[in-house]
């Protein structure tokens, strides 16, 4: 487990984060052709959007992702940034004036208030980033990622136990967190 | 709160919420033992721990949505109709709006179309007074100008249509590939050409930079963009035209990349004139030569500052060999004082001219010149004749110690063609400057023109192996694995070569241990304990004591300790040494009194520090904050330089790498160039001990393997050391490098198959070799006991097939990624995933390889149907069949809003087995079998999948087979249709199961495998 921290913030790292403007493209491509045959009122599985992602990566990069929890890795990490970055900014409208345009469709996808929470979250989970590691990797690929317990269980190489036990202590953390706040 | 704080109230934590709510009270008295701010840490964190819906919301649907949104958007314009324009595909997005192909709907012409929307250029009126002013622009036109079309107002944006351009921008072009001097300067002289036309016309374009000059393949240069700079201009500010530095701040992201163009006065707000269009060619002439811009920062303010305040580094200091007069022009270019500057296009166009048509003349000369001298060279050919001239007369001036190779390099240079020997030719030449920009990416420090092959008298070991590997690489090199060695994760070898020290990590423990090099085990010198870990392991010269870098929390700050080496106790000296990046971030000098390390502080700052082993004397020499870093440090052996990894995260997007060894100077910190290539990835170097180069842990291509590179030093010369696909992780040399020690990491994935027996299986392995990754990415029998598999033996994803006796043969070459191999089960086709044609599909050939047909334009793990008639895969979570012959695919109906991913037809055709996800929320993928035809799912089981993983049927179709993967060990397990529990059909206690399928007998063919590592010393090359 350190190990794999380790190598996720370790050269391989390097490597993929250069990387991120394909898997951000392909996670583009396909949740468009997933949502377009979808009604609003579905849930979807990132988990199915991230694997397909993985193989058309494999193809169009030609490249050997050594493991594939890094690419899993990456790809929650993008969404997290992707949704985060989009409340960050329609927070900033707001306050700013309404000044940020946001297009219209984009901008249905958040209430003002869940821009809020999410906002707030990302602050409470850079908070625990400073004191474990391990937990904000199972946020992030649980809550971002979309990857089922098992999943997050497999690519972080422990049993589905521990992460539901981490996952459950670190949502106690953020939610202490963002109450303080 | 701390780490080790923190660690202490989760594990409190942890044990309280295991116990029943009436039990937490007695055990928090007990384990908190009085302190009582830890116990209300305890207990406020049991307080906020609830069922509830807190983050149940999964954030991926929503990041999903969004990015669904920002694709439509993107697509929506696609057939729309602008003004008397229509949208036909979207081409690009600039700093200024989206750019469209489009086409007059009346003339058919074709025409490229930017939309800005309103809040980029204001209120219609101003739009109106462009128009006005704009009308100069449009009557622009010359061969290297974007000619503009139009210029109005429609659906609430400004649509402007220019000349469409079949081509690339120079930017494109840049990141992708380099540019030889000549072309450089021929692109330059070509947007002088423009300039010069615009200015007279009394049009300034104020926003000369890459993304604004187009490459057409016919080799003419064009720009875009003339005077629109004008119509994003802040209204405020009379005059100015773009961002200063005052307005630049509040949007840092944006305008990064263009300020580095800016000239002084538009980055002080003042007045433009044509003067400023000649600046910023200067800093894209600058950029074409060496791959940086001339002036940097870490924000855009910075870059302001610079640009204004400081002087640009020469070329030379990127490229040894600058013809003087391309300093001059750029320097020229880049005078602050536009009095100083070119006063018109012109001149510098007749410059540039002048420039180009010497070096042309000077590579003629030479060429005319090497020729004659081949003449008289008996057989030799030209090229090779300087090199052995050039050799002759190094070598023989030299101490005696080496002149005797003279003769050995001499002949042997004859028979090689690599590129890299040129690197020794004598040359003041144009023609080898062009030449070497050729060869080296563009931002890399090029090499040196003179290959310095002056020997230092004495010289051993390496000097010698890499001097002859320049035409015999490496064939006399010796490749020990040391035994007792497995799990490493690094090593060092001691000075005189007797021992090494390295790092195991079993089971997620690290431990540390030393090896006697001449003996056949190794000693534990320091045990494993829960959650310590151990980076950088150093002998000192004398090789009395180990260095290591340890922690016991996770994160990437260590601590220096020390320990004798033949045992006792360790003692602590540095704190807070950052291995973020790579794991070597520490070396000492020399001497042995001073560390140098990395260190990050809470901005992810990274500095490149030095200090006192015993305390004290920190000093910072390099800072680099994100996205760019430095790492590995490593102290030469006269102790004046550090030399170090310069990288940036933020390469353009492209892969490529951007990682390059710098030196930085112990004395003042300045930087040294080391001259040496951009790196994908770059792990560790060592400075070879009589510095004359050092070696480098790297990888040249993104996903190939980390390789030992042998850099020349000071002329750069590159030199593979090792050409295989293990990993090498770390490198460390005696103290005579007469011997070098890595890490060889290999990645062992082979095709094995498995034979029911009573109560076993029977394992009979049918291919074998590291860093192959057989089966990876798909495995299927093929009749006859024939295996095809996809395997990267051949350097890139291939079909490939083995017999039972062990043969293989690709079936794959050339075209593209191809993977997922199905057999039919007559054994006639393999239908298979590949990206020859440009996009991913699916793909069919005759089971000998030959006639491949292309059967979809899309999808994903494909799989003959048992009848062979057709074949069944999946996309965006929908399955589809297709006839193996080709034509329409079919799609087969599930309820609409679930997703269903790897199909595979049951073997009397009737059923389907798939990972499927019902369309409700929290739901996971599970392993279900639906009617062939289509429908909902018959029966959903509880076993947990995931959309990708293989699925087989038992040959009497009676349960369905999946891997299990527990505590790293692969097995195959066996779900029954009727509902049944899962059990498992294979007991194997070692390595994982990557992929796997069943033959009609009952026998498995699995690929299977784990990733091993020893420590290796690489040698024996006198």
């Amino acid at each position: 487990m350190t190990e794999l921290l380790a190598a996720w913030s370790d050269g391989d790292r390097e490597a993929l984060d250069q990387l991120l403007p394909l898997v951000e493209r392909e996670l583009h491509r396909l949740a468009h052709h997933y949502m377009s045959r979808e009604r609003p009122d579905h849930t979807l599985q990132t988990s199915a959007l991230v694997n397909e992602a993985y193989l058309k990566l494999i193809d169009q990069t030609r490249v050997r992702w050594q493991n594939r929890a890094h690419f899993f890795a990456i790809a929650a990490q993008t969404m997290r940034r992707i949704l985060i970055d989009h409340a960050r900014r329609r927070r900033y409208g707001k306050r700013g004036g309404g000044a940020m345009e946001l297009p219209l469709d984009e901008a249905a996808v958040l209430t003002d208030e869940r821009a809020a929470e999410l906002v707030a979250l990302d602050e409470a989970l850079s908070v625990l980033a400073e004191v474990d590691e391990r937990k904000v990797k199972v946020v992030e690929l649980r809550f971002f990622g979309g990857l089922s317990v098992e999943e997050t269980a497999e690519v972080l190489k422990v049993s589905p136990e521990t992460v539901g036990r981490e996952w459950r202590r670190a949502k106690a953390f953020l939610h202490r967190e963002i109450q303080r706040n | 709160m701390d780490k080790e704080r923190w660690r202490q109230i989760d594990t409190i934590f942890k044990a309280a919420l295991e116990l029943s709510t009436g039990e937490r009270a007695a055990f928090l008295e007990r384990a908190c033992a009085g302190d009582a701010a830890l116990r209300e840490e305890v207990e406020s964190l049991i307080a906020n721990d609830r069922e509830g819906d807190f983050m149940e919301a999964h954030a991926f649907e929503e990041a999903t949505r969004l990015l669904a949104a920002k694709r439509e958007r993107e697509l929506s314009l696609a057939g729309k109709t602008v003004g008397p324009y229509k949208i036909i595909s979207r081409i690009g997005a600039g700093g200024m709006g989206e750019v469209h192909l489009a086409v007059h709907t009346r003339t058919g012409r074709k025409v490229a179309l930017k939309l800005l929307p309103a809040h980029h250029t204001g209120d219609e009126q101003r739009v109106r007074r462009f128009q006005q002013e704009a009308r100069a622009v449009l009557a622009l036109n010359h061969p290297n100008i974007v000619t503009i079309y139009d210029i109005e107002q429609a659906d609430g944006a400004c649509v402007i249509a220019s000349e469409f351009i079949e081509g690339e921008t120079l930017r494109t072009h840049m990141t992708r590939d380099t540019l030889t001097l000549s072309d450089a300067l021929d692109v330059a002289a070509q947007v002088s050409a423009a300039l010069a036309a615009a200015h007279a016309a009394g049009i300034v374009h104020r926003d000369i930079k890459p993304e604004n000059v187009m490459l057409r393949p016919d080799g003419f240069v064009k720009v875009l963009d003339f005077g629109l700079a004008k119509l994003t201009e802040r209204p405020d500010g009379a005059g100015s035209s773009a961002p200063t530095l005052a307005s630049v701040n509040t949007d840092p992201g944006v305008v990064l990349g263009t300020v580095s163009y800016m000239s002084p006065e538009q980055a002080r707000g003042l007045e433009v004139d044509a003067r400023t269009d000649i600046w910023s060619l200067g800093v894209v002439l600058y950029e074409m030569a060496t791959g940086r811009v001339p002036f940097v920062g870490e924000t855009p303010t910075d870059v302001l500052a610079s640009i204004i305040g400081k002087e640009p580094p020469p070329l030379a200091r990127y490229l040894k060999a600058v013809p003087e007069t391309l300093e001059w022009i750029v320097t020229k270019t880049l005078t602050k004082d536009r009095e100083g500057r070119y006063q018109t296009a012109r001149e510098l166009l007749t410059d540039l001219k002048r420039l180009k048509q010497q070096l042309e003349f000077e590579a003629v000369a030479e060429r005319s010149g090497e020729a004659a001298t081949a003449d008289t060279g008996a057989g030799a050919h030209s090229g090779d004749a300087a090199a052995q001239r050039k050799d002759a007369s190094q070598s023989g001036g030299t101490t005696g110690g080496a002149g005797g190779s003279t003769s050995q390099i001499a002949s042997s240079r004859m028979q090689t063609t690599t590129p890299l020997d040129t690197a020794a030719r004598t040359t003041s030449s144009a023609e080898y400057i062009v030449e070497e920009i050729k060869r080296h990416r563009l931002g890399a420090a090029i090499v040196a023109m003179f290959a310095s092959l002056a020997l230092v008298a004495g010289a051993l070991g390496l000097y010698r192996l890499f001097r002859r590997g320049q035409s015999a690489p490496f064939q006399t090199m010796q490749l020990t694995r040391l035994s007792d060695t497995s799990q490493a994760v690094e090593t060092a070898v001691s000075p005189r070569g007797d021992f090494v020290v390295f790092i195991k990590e079993e089971a997620g423990r690290q431990s540390l241990w030393l090896r006697q090099t001449s003996a056949a085990s190794s000693v534990q010198i320091a045990p494993p304990a829960e959650g310590v870990r151990y980076a950088v392991p150093v002998f000192s010269r004398a090789g009395d004591f180990i260095f290591y870098l340890k922690s016991d929390k996770p994160g990437p700050r260590m601590t220096l300790y020390r320990m004798a080496t033949l045992g006792g106790g360790e003692t602590k000296l540095i704190e807070d040494i950052s291995t973020f990046d790579t794991r070597s971030n520490f070396s000492l000098s020399p001497d042995g009194k001073q560390a140098a390390f990395v260190r990050l502080d809470a901005q992810l700052q990274r500095s490149l520090v030095i200090a006192d082993l015993e305390g004290g004397g920190e000093r910072v020499l390099l800072a680099r904050r994100l996205p760019r870093f430095v790492a590995a440090p490593q102290w030469s052996p006269d102790g004046q330089t550090i030399a170090c990894i310069d990288g940036n995260f933020d390469s353009r997007g492209v892969p490529g790498g951007d990682r390059v060894v710098l030196g930085v100077r112990v004395a003042d910190g300045v930087e040294v160039n080391i001259p040496n290539q951009n790196w994908s990835q770059l792990r560790s170097l060592t400075w070879i001990p009589d510095s004359s180069g050092l070696v480098v842990s790297a990888s040249e291509k993104h996903g190939g393997p980390l390789q030992l590179w042998h850099l020349a030093y000071p002329d750069g010369t590159t030199r593979r050391i090792t050409n295989d696909l293990s990993d090498y992780a770390g490198v460390s040399l005696t103290a005579d490098s007469s011997s070098l020690a890595s890490v060889q990491i290999n990645q062992r994935l082979n095709i094995w198959t498995a034979t029911p027996e009573k109560n076993s299986w029977s394992l009979a392995q049918l291919t074998d070799g590291e860093g192959r990754h057989d089966g990876e990415f798909g495995v299927s029998w093929a009749g006859e006991g024939r295996v095809v598999y996809h395997s990267m033996a051949g350097g890139k994803s291939d079909i490939w097939v083995v017999d039972g006796a062990g043969h293989q043969r690709q079936l794959t070459s050339g075209g593209g990624v191809n993977l997922f191999p199905s057999a039919s089960p007559d054994g006639r086709y393999i239908v298979f995933g590949s990206d020859r044609s440009g996009v991913s599909s699916l793909w069919r050939m005759d089971s000998d390889g030959s006639h491949p047909k292309q059967l979809t334009s899309d999808g994903s793990i494909p799989r003959c149907s048992p009848d062979g008639q057709w074949v069944y895969y999946y996309m965006v979570g929908i399955l589809f069949k297709v006839s193996i012959e080709g034509g329409t695919p079919v799609k087969i109906q599930i309820p609409d809003k679930d997703l269903a991913a790897s199909p595979v037809l049951s073997p009397d055709g009737r059923l389907i087995a798939c990972n499927y996800l019902v369309g409700q929320p929290g739901a996971q993928f599970r392993l279900a079998v639906i009617p062939a035809e289509g429908g909902s799912p018959l029966r959903i089981f509880d076993t947990p999948t995931g959309p990708i993983k293989p699925l087989r049927w038992t040959p009497d179709g009676r349960a369905i087979l999946y891997i299990l993967r527990r505590d790293g060990v692969g097995n195959i397990w066996s779900q029954p249709l009727d509902g049944g529990p899962a059990v498992p059909l294979t007991s194997f206690t070692s390595d994982d199961i990557n992929n796997f399928d069943i033959a009609p007998d009952g026998r498995l063919v699995l690929s299977r495998g784990g990733a091993t590592s020893s420590v290796v010393i690489l040698g024996g090359w006198q």
